[in-house]
């Protein structure tokens, strides 16, 4: 090869590399956004949100009358030891279905902040530490709570039971409720919750009237959860934005995110790395990591600096590590009598990941949709706003418990400040029947 | 020499090949490796998904097949699994499980990717007193 030769050849190389990097550049100058990161942004539209994920486990997921009952239920205060706590008080429709407080208030203080119901349907797993692994045996939890609802299985039994509006939307769904009539084999108060009394009435029980009892009270939160599943977002500017790069009106789309929300936005799905685990059109792929999220104690002390300078006390919130095993165990999970799944169906539960060092302290990661409404943040509210959110995320905390995952993105304070304004572009209405929203009758 | 006029010959064919390689770069991150057939010091592996496209946070199963380097299926091997994504410094989202099917196939059930970058499936296998590791690098 001669020199001349060579020349030509690199010439030809070189106007190639040209055109493409011009061609590249005339398509992002078009957009602001490159191929890959449109794609990206696709993948993040509400447009990309697929149909309700069935639920083999709750076979009246879908069922209409179900969700009709279950929106009462939801609404009602009945369902507590002292008639003022429903599952709306803790999960408000006005706070995009949270309370906003740190540690969420029932009958006492719970350890956690209530997280949003919004698009919940969407998991496999439920509550921040997935102790849960569907929709209706989480809504089992709060109503025995001793902080949350304070109830008991035979007293919501009971409810239904002795109330005829619910005895005929029951029955409607679930068939002909057995008779609860005898007290002396349905005790009004009986329940494996571990208070004295609820539990020798339960324990004297027969083996048949207990799983009578358990039956109807795992149809009230199958009912619960066939409410809540109707619980989705709906576009949010974000999602306009999108749409409006999809159909090629840069005027347009330029109109509906501000300058700052791009760039935060470009952030996001970039440099930031937060796309990495708030992916998909919900903002979360469902995971559970440990992000170092400060022990609530230090934030909000009521204990002694020497017992805070313990390390990995067994007070710190275990998160994911204590969830799944506690999942494992239950009675209501995807595996047990009450479930009306096959076994081919649970490879959630069959294949969840135990390990210790990889689920200490770990929380699962929450959508991002209507964020802004959803303050005080992380599983205890321990981040008072999205700045300090975004600040942690900022830097390589040192995990209270566990280790996290984290990695630092050291952005300037002007990136960290456009985050936080694209943040707000995730707020839009629900997707949901407006009647479905308040009380049923209100 | 031969580098430059093997160049030489292929300049009209490689601008093509340049163009078909950005054409292909545009879309490269929905593009996953679901088939990989790798050389350890003692086996011939092969990893293919039984689901294809391979779904994202989704659990799915996948096939080891498993030779020794001269052609012969490996059976009764004692096959464990593990990986994560090495950049995030996490593990896998799940605990798969690996058991034997007939003739050096090998059923990895529970694998789950929860999100886009790249993994590493890692695979002890064991047979007899050899015990060799593999690696497969899949990314989304």
């Amino acid at each position: 090869m001669n020199f001349k030769t060579s020349l030509k050849f690199n010439k030809n190389i070189f106007y190639l590399l040209l055109w493409v990097f011009t061609f590249s550049l005339q398509a992002t100058q078009v957009t602001g956004w490159s191929d890959t990161e449109l794609t990206m942004l696709r993948l993040q539209s509400i447009k990309n949100l697929p149909e309700l994920p069935p639920d083999p486990s709750n076979k009246y997921a879908d069922n209409a009358d179900a969700a009709r009952l279950g929106h009462k239920l939801f609404f009602d205060k009945r369902l507590s030891s002292n008639g003022k706590v429903a599952c709306v008080s803790c999960h408000q429709v006005a706070k995009n279905f949270t309370d906003g407080l740190a540690k969420s208030k029932g009958i006492g203080e719970t350890g956690r902040s209530a997280p949003s119901i919004v698009g919940i349907a969407y998991s496999p797993w439920f509550f921040w530490d997935g102790r849960s692994d569907s929709l209706w045996s989480q809504a089992l939890g709060p109503l025995e709570s001793g902080v949350e609802h304070g109830g008991n299985r035979s007293q919501l039994a009971k409810i239904i039971y002795n109330d005829l509006s619910y005895k005929k939307m029951y029955e409607k769904v679930f068939g002909i409720l057995p008779d609860l009539s005898d007290i002396k084999r349905f005790p009004d108060n009986a329940a494996p919750i571990g208070i004295r009394k609820s539990d020798e009435d339960w324990y004297a029980m027969s083996d048949e009237d207990r799983k009578i009892i358990t039956r109807i009270f795992v149809n009230i939160s199958k009912s619960i959860a066939a409410y809540e599943r109707l619980i989705v977002p709906g576009p949010a500017r974000f999602d306009n934005y999108v749409d409006a790069l999809e159909k090629n009106e840069l005027a347009r789309a330029n109109k509906i995110l501000s300058v700052d929300e791009i760039a935060g936005l470009k952030l996001f799905i970039g440099k930031a790395m937060c796309v990495t685990c708030h992916q998909g059109p919900l903002f979360t792929h469902h995971g559970f990591h440990n992000t170092g999220s400060p022990d609530p104690a230090s934030i909000r002390p009521k204990i002694t600096i020497q017992y805070m300078a313990k390390k990995n006390k067994p007070s710190l919130d275990q998160g994911r590590f204590k969830g799944i095993l506690l999942a494992l165990k239950s009675e209501f999970n995807c595996l047990g009598e009450y479930s009306d799944a096959a076994e081919g169906d649970c490879s959630e539960l069959k294949f969840a990941n135990r390990k210790r060092d990889e689920t200490l302290g770990a929380f699962k990661v929450p959508t991002l949709r209507n964020i802004v409404e959803t303050s005080p943040y992380m599983h205890a509210g321990q981040l008072d706003n999205l700045k300090e959110v975004i600040k942690h995320y900022n830097t390589i905390p040192i995990a209270p418990i566990g280790h996290t995952d984290l990695l630092p993105v050291k952005l300037s304070d002007k990136e960290l400040k456009q985050i936080e304004s694209f943040l707000h572009s995730l707020s839009g209405p629900l997707a949901v029947a407006p009647e479905l929203l308040r009380a049923p009758g209100s | 020499m031969v580098y430059m006029n093997t160049v030489k010959q292929c300049s009209n064919k490689c601008l093509m090949v340049l163009l078909l390689f950005f054409s292909f770069n545009a879309n490269a991150s929905n593009q996953v490796t679901n088939t990989t057939t790798i050389d350890s010091t003692h086996y011939r592996v092969s990893f293919k998904s039984r689901v294809e496209p391979l779904p994202l946070n989704k659990i799915h199963s996948w096939v080891l097949h498993i030779d020794t380097l001269d052609g012969k299926p490996v059976e009764k091997a004692r096959v464990s699994v593990y990986g994560g994504m090495p950049a995030h410094k996490h593990g896998l989202p799940t605990e798969p499980v690996v058991s034997e099917l007939s003739r050096g196939d090998y059923l990895v059930e529970g694998l789950k990717f929860s999100m886009s970058g790249d993994w590493e499936i890692w695979f002890n296998i064991r047979t007899g007193n050899i015990t060799d590791k593999v690696k497969f690098k899949i990314t989304f």
